[in-house]
Protein backbone atom coordinates (compact mmCIF):
# COMPACT_ATOMS: atom_id res chain seq x y z
CA UNK A 1 0.00 0.00 0.00
CA UNK A 2 1.27 3.45 -0.94
CA UNK A 3 1.94 5.94 1.79
CA UNK A 4 0.08 9.26 1.93
CA UNK A 5 3.18 11.25 1.01
CA UNK A 6 4.05 9.20 -2.06
CA UNK A 7 4.93 11.10 -5.22
CA UNK A 8 4.50 8.45 -7.88
CA UNK A 9 0.77 8.46 -8.47
CA UNK A 10 -0.17 8.45 -12.16
CA UNK A 11 -1.95 11.50 -13.54
CA UNK A 12 -2.03 10.49 -17.19
CA UNK A 13 -5.56 11.87 -17.68
CA UNK A 14 -4.50 15.26 -16.31
CA UNK A 15 -1.48 15.31 -18.63
CA UNK A 16 -3.54 14.30 -21.68
CA UNK A 17 -6.25 16.75 -20.68
CA UNK A 18 -3.73 19.61 -20.60
CA UNK A 19 -2.48 18.77 -24.10
CA UNK A 20 -6.04 18.59 -25.44
CA UNK A 21 -6.88 21.90 -23.74
CA UNK A 22 -3.90 23.63 -25.40
CA UNK A 23 -4.77 22.18 -28.83
CA UNK A 24 -8.25 23.73 -28.62
CA UNK A 25 -7.05 27.23 -27.71
CA UNK A 26 -7.65 30.07 -30.14
CA UNK A 27 -4.18 31.44 -31.07
CA UNK A 28 -3.63 34.45 -33.34
CA UNK A 29 -0.25 36.01 -34.23
CA UNK A 30 0.19 39.73 -34.68
CA UNK A 31 2.78 42.45 -34.28
CA UNK A 32 2.41 44.87 -31.41
CA UNK A 33 4.34 47.44 -29.43
CA UNK A 34 4.62 46.28 -25.83
CA UNK A 35 5.10 48.43 -22.75
CA UNK A 36 5.94 47.16 -19.28
CA UNK A 37 5.25 49.58 -16.40
CA UNK A 38 7.11 48.61 -13.26
CA UNK A 39 6.74 50.06 -9.76
CA UNK A 40 10.14 50.98 -8.36
CA UNK A 41 11.31 49.60 -5.02
CA UNK A 42 8.45 47.23 -4.33
CA UNK A 43 10.57 44.11 -3.74
CA UNK A 44 12.60 45.93 -1.10
CA UNK A 45 9.66 47.80 0.44
CA UNK A 46 7.38 44.78 0.76
CA UNK A 47 9.85 43.21 3.20
CA UNK A 48 9.57 46.28 5.45
CA UNK A 49 5.85 46.96 5.20
CA UNK A 50 3.82 44.45 3.25
CA UNK A 51 0.39 46.06 3.58
CA UNK A 52 1.52 49.55 2.56
CA UNK A 53 3.54 48.19 -0.36
CA UNK A 54 0.66 46.12 -1.67
CA UNK A 55 -1.53 49.25 -1.47
CA UNK A 56 1.12 51.06 -3.53
CA UNK A 57 1.20 48.21 -6.07
CA UNK A 58 -2.58 48.33 -6.44
CA UNK A 59 -2.59 52.12 -6.86
CA UNK A 60 0.34 51.96 -9.32
CA UNK A 61 -1.38 49.34 -11.44
CA UNK A 62 -4.77 51.06 -11.36
CA UNK A 63 -3.33 54.46 -12.39
CA UNK A 64 -1.36 52.79 -15.20
CA UNK A 65 -4.51 50.95 -16.34
CA UNK A 66 -6.57 54.14 -16.38
CA UNK A 67 -4.00 56.13 -18.38
CA UNK A 68 -3.20 53.24 -20.76
CA UNK A 69 -6.89 52.97 -21.66
CA UNK A 70 -7.03 56.72 -22.39
CA UNK A 71 -3.97 56.43 -24.67
CA UNK A 72 -5.03 53.68 -27.04
CA UNK A 73 -3.35 50.81 -25.19
CA UNK A 74 -4.74 47.41 -24.32
CA UNK A 75 -3.96 46.06 -20.88
CA UNK A 76 -2.82 42.47 -21.09
CA UNK A 77 -2.05 41.61 -17.52
CA UNK A 78 -0.88 42.77 -14.13
CA UNK A 79 2.18 41.08 -12.72
CA UNK A 80 2.11 42.05 -9.05
CA UNK A 81 3.97 45.36 -9.18
CA UNK A 82 3.84 45.76 -12.96
CA UNK A 83 1.43 46.20 -15.84
CA UNK A 84 1.88 44.88 -19.38
CA UNK A 85 0.09 46.62 -22.25
CA UNK A 86 0.09 46.46 -26.05
CA UNK A 87 -0.28 49.28 -28.62
CA UNK A 88 -0.57 49.44 -32.43
CA UNK A 89 2.78 51.26 -32.68
CA UNK A 90 5.81 52.29 -30.63
CA UNK A 91 5.19 56.09 -30.69
CA UNK A 92 1.78 55.51 -29.05
CA UNK A 93 3.41 53.32 -26.41
CA UNK A 94 6.06 55.93 -25.73
CA UNK A 95 3.59 58.83 -25.62
CA UNK A 96 1.48 56.85 -23.14
CA UNK A 97 4.54 56.03 -21.02
CA UNK A 98 5.45 59.72 -20.86
CA UNK A 99 1.88 60.55 -19.79
CA UNK A 100 2.03 57.91 -17.06
CA UNK A 101 5.39 59.16 -15.75
CA UNK A 102 4.24 62.81 -15.89
CA UNK A 103 1.08 62.07 -13.90
CA UNK A 104 2.89 60.02 -11.25
CA UNK A 105 5.36 62.89 -10.81
CA UNK A 106 2.59 65.44 -10.60
CA UNK A 107 -0.02 63.69 -8.44
CA UNK A 108 1.53 60.68 -6.69
CA UNK A 109 4.84 61.68 -5.19
CA UNK A 110 5.44 58.44 -3.26
CA UNK A 111 4.95 56.08 -6.21
CA UNK A 112 7.54 56.01 -8.98
CA UNK A 113 7.38 53.94 -12.12
CA UNK A 114 9.82 52.87 -14.83
CA UNK A 115 8.96 51.63 -18.30
CA UNK A 116 10.40 49.37 -20.99
CA UNK A 117 9.13 49.35 -24.57
CA UNK A 118 9.70 46.99 -27.44
CA UNK A 119 7.74 45.58 -30.37
CA UNK A 120 7.45 42.30 -32.17
CA UNK A 121 5.42 39.19 -32.79
CA UNK A 122 3.00 38.17 -30.07
CA UNK A 123 0.57 35.33 -29.96
CA UNK A 124 -2.80 36.23 -28.48
CA UNK A 125 -4.18 33.17 -26.80
CA UNK A 126 -7.82 33.22 -25.82
CA UNK A 127 -8.96 30.95 -23.06
CA UNK A 128 -12.42 31.06 -21.51
CA UNK A 129 -11.55 34.32 -19.80
CA UNK A 130 -9.35 37.19 -21.04
CA UNK A 131 -6.86 36.86 -23.90
CA UNK A 132 -3.27 36.50 -22.80
CA UNK A 133 -0.15 37.18 -24.85
CA UNK A 134 3.05 35.22 -25.31
CA UNK A 135 6.15 35.97 -27.32
CA UNK A 136 9.67 37.31 -27.46
CA UNK A 137 8.72 40.98 -26.83
CA UNK A 138 7.19 40.08 -23.46
CA UNK A 139 10.39 38.35 -22.31
CA UNK A 140 12.53 41.13 -23.78
CA UNK A 141 10.62 43.87 -21.95
CA UNK A 142 11.11 41.99 -18.73
CA UNK A 143 14.86 41.55 -19.30
CA UNK A 144 15.34 45.21 -20.32
CA UNK A 145 13.72 46.36 -17.10
CA UNK A 146 16.96 46.24 -15.11
CA UNK A 147 18.44 48.90 -17.43
CA UNK A 148 15.77 51.47 -16.75
CA UNK A 149 15.41 53.68 -13.69
CA UNK A 150 12.89 55.98 -12.07
CA UNK A 151 10.82 58.14 -14.41
CA UNK A 152 12.62 56.61 -17.39
CA UNK A 153 11.74 54.61 -20.45
CA UNK A 154 14.12 52.11 -22.00
CA UNK A 155 13.42 51.26 -25.60
CA UNK A 156 15.10 48.95 -28.10
CA UNK A 157 17.22 51.04 -30.46
CA UNK A 158 15.53 49.66 -33.57
CA UNK A 159 12.18 50.79 -32.15
CA UNK A 160 13.65 54.18 -31.26
CA UNK A 161 13.84 54.69 -35.03
CA UNK A 162 10.03 54.40 -35.06
CA UNK A 163 9.50 57.04 -32.39
CA UNK A 164 12.29 59.60 -32.81
CA UNK A 165 10.40 61.97 -35.12
CA UNK A 166 7.16 61.87 -33.15
CA UNK A 167 8.01 62.52 -29.53
CA UNK A 168 7.23 65.90 -27.97
CA UNK A 169 10.18 68.31 -27.94
CA UNK A 170 10.38 69.33 -24.31
CA UNK A 171 13.33 70.35 -22.13
CA UNK A 172 12.16 67.95 -19.43
CA UNK A 173 12.66 64.94 -21.71
CA UNK A 174 16.27 63.84 -22.18
CA UNK A 175 17.33 61.25 -24.72
CA UNK A 176 20.29 59.06 -23.86
CA UNK A 177 22.75 57.59 -26.31
CA UNK A 178 22.44 54.06 -27.67
CA UNK A 179 23.94 51.57 -25.26
CA UNK A 180 24.98 48.01 -26.07
CA UNK A 181 23.69 45.52 -23.53
CA UNK A 182 23.75 41.78 -23.06
CA UNK A 183 20.49 40.42 -21.74
CA UNK A 184 20.08 36.86 -20.51
CA UNK A 185 19.11 34.51 -23.37
CA UNK A 186 19.28 37.31 -25.97
CA UNK A 187 22.00 38.34 -28.42
CA UNK A 188 23.78 41.63 -27.58
CA UNK A 189 21.56 44.55 -28.55
CA UNK A 190 21.32 48.32 -28.38
CA UNK A 191 18.87 50.11 -26.13
CA UNK A 192 18.25 53.77 -25.42
CA UNK A 193 17.03 55.52 -22.30
CA UNK A 194 14.54 58.39 -22.32
CA UNK A 195 14.29 60.21 -18.99
CA UNK A 196 11.62 62.62 -17.80
CA UNK A 197 13.03 65.20 -15.35
CA UNK B 1 5.81 77.28 -40.47
CA UNK B 2 3.99 74.27 -41.82
CA UNK B 3 6.32 72.75 -44.38
CA UNK B 4 5.29 69.60 -46.19
CA UNK B 5 7.34 66.51 -45.44
CA UNK B 6 7.54 63.09 -47.04
CA UNK B 7 6.93 60.01 -44.97
CA UNK B 8 6.15 56.38 -45.39
CA UNK B 9 3.69 54.23 -43.53
CA UNK B 10 4.80 50.64 -43.20
CA UNK B 11 2.16 48.14 -42.13
CA UNK B 12 3.41 44.76 -40.97
CA UNK B 13 1.45 41.72 -39.89
CA UNK B 14 0.62 38.07 -40.46
CA UNK B 15 -2.85 38.56 -41.88
CA UNK B 16 -3.05 39.94 -45.44
CA UNK B 17 -6.79 40.76 -45.36
CA UNK B 18 -6.24 42.74 -42.16
CA UNK B 19 -3.40 44.71 -43.80
CA UNK B 20 -5.59 45.41 -46.84
CA UNK B 21 -8.44 46.56 -44.59
CA UNK B 22 -6.07 48.85 -42.68
CA UNK B 23 -4.72 50.28 -45.96
CA UNK B 24 -8.27 50.97 -47.13
CA UNK B 25 -9.22 52.79 -43.95
CA UNK B 26 -5.91 54.74 -43.99
CA UNK B 27 -6.59 55.91 -47.56
CA UNK B 28 -9.99 57.19 -46.43
CA UNK B 29 -8.48 58.82 -43.35
CA UNK B 30 -5.74 60.67 -45.28
CA UNK B 31 -8.46 62.45 -47.28
CA UNK B 32 -9.89 63.85 -44.06
CA UNK B 33 -6.59 65.09 -42.63
CA UNK B 34 -5.07 66.70 -45.70
CA UNK B 35 -2.32 64.13 -46.24
CA UNK B 36 -1.55 63.21 -49.83
CA UNK B 37 -0.72 59.67 -50.90
CA UNK B 38 2.04 60.19 -53.46
CA UNK B 39 2.68 56.61 -54.34
CA UNK B 40 0.55 53.53 -54.52
CA UNK B 41 1.14 50.76 -52.04
CA UNK B 42 4.07 48.51 -52.61
CA UNK B 43 4.33 44.98 -51.39
CA UNK B 44 7.69 43.80 -50.14
CA UNK B 45 8.80 40.63 -48.48
CA UNK B 46 9.40 41.22 -44.81
CA UNK B 47 11.77 39.32 -42.61
CA UNK B 48 9.89 37.93 -39.65
CA UNK B 49 13.19 37.35 -37.86
CA UNK B 50 13.36 41.11 -37.37
CA UNK B 51 10.10 40.88 -35.44
CA UNK B 52 11.27 38.25 -33.00
CA UNK B 53 9.74 35.23 -34.66
CA UNK B 54 10.71 33.08 -37.63
CA UNK B 55 7.49 32.59 -39.56
CA UNK B 56 7.14 32.62 -43.32
CA UNK B 57 3.81 34.36 -43.72
CA UNK B 58 4.74 37.91 -42.72
CA UNK B 59 3.24 40.58 -44.96
CA UNK B 60 4.28 44.21 -45.33
CA UNK B 61 2.78 47.08 -47.30
CA UNK B 62 3.89 50.66 -47.68
CA UNK B 63 2.17 53.95 -48.43
CA UNK B 64 4.22 57.01 -49.39
CA UNK B 65 2.76 60.19 -47.97
CA UNK B 66 3.16 63.93 -48.11
CA UNK B 67 1.86 66.36 -45.51
CA UNK B 68 2.75 68.67 -42.66
CA UNK B 69 4.27 67.17 -39.53
CA UNK B 70 1.07 67.88 -37.59
CA UNK B 71 -1.10 66.15 -40.16
CA UNK B 72 1.29 63.22 -40.61
CA UNK B 73 1.38 62.70 -36.84
CA UNK B 74 -2.38 62.01 -36.91
CA UNK B 75 -1.65 58.82 -38.88
CA UNK B 76 -0.19 57.31 -35.71
CA UNK B 77 -3.65 57.41 -34.16
CA UNK B 78 -5.51 56.12 -37.22
CA UNK B 79 -7.49 52.95 -36.77
CA UNK B 80 -5.53 49.80 -37.54
CA UNK B 81 -6.65 46.19 -37.41
CA UNK B 82 -5.61 44.15 -34.38
CA UNK B 83 -2.07 42.77 -34.77
CA UNK B 84 -1.08 45.08 -37.64
CA UNK B 85 1.95 47.14 -36.63
CA UNK B 86 2.20 50.67 -37.99
CA UNK B 87 5.49 52.47 -38.59
CA UNK B 88 5.46 56.09 -39.70
CA UNK B 89 8.93 56.98 -40.94
CA UNK B 90 10.01 60.42 -42.12
CA UNK B 91 12.03 60.33 -45.34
Amino acid sequence: MKTVNSFDKNYSQEVTGARTFVKKLNRVSGIYAVAHFDLIGSTKNIQKNQEATITQMLIHNKICNNIIQKNGGTIIKELGDAVLATYPNAPMACQCALNVIYNFKKYVKDIVTKVTITAGTLEKVTTQQMPDVYGVPVNLCNRMSKHTSKNSIVIEEKRYEDIKSWLPRDNRIKFGRPKKVELNDFKPMFIRKITFY
Amino acid sequence: MNVNKSAQVVLTGYDKPKIDKTIKSLIEYTKKINVEIVNSQTEISAKSKLWGCEKDNLEQKILFLNGTMDDLRKILYAKTEDGIYLQLLLK
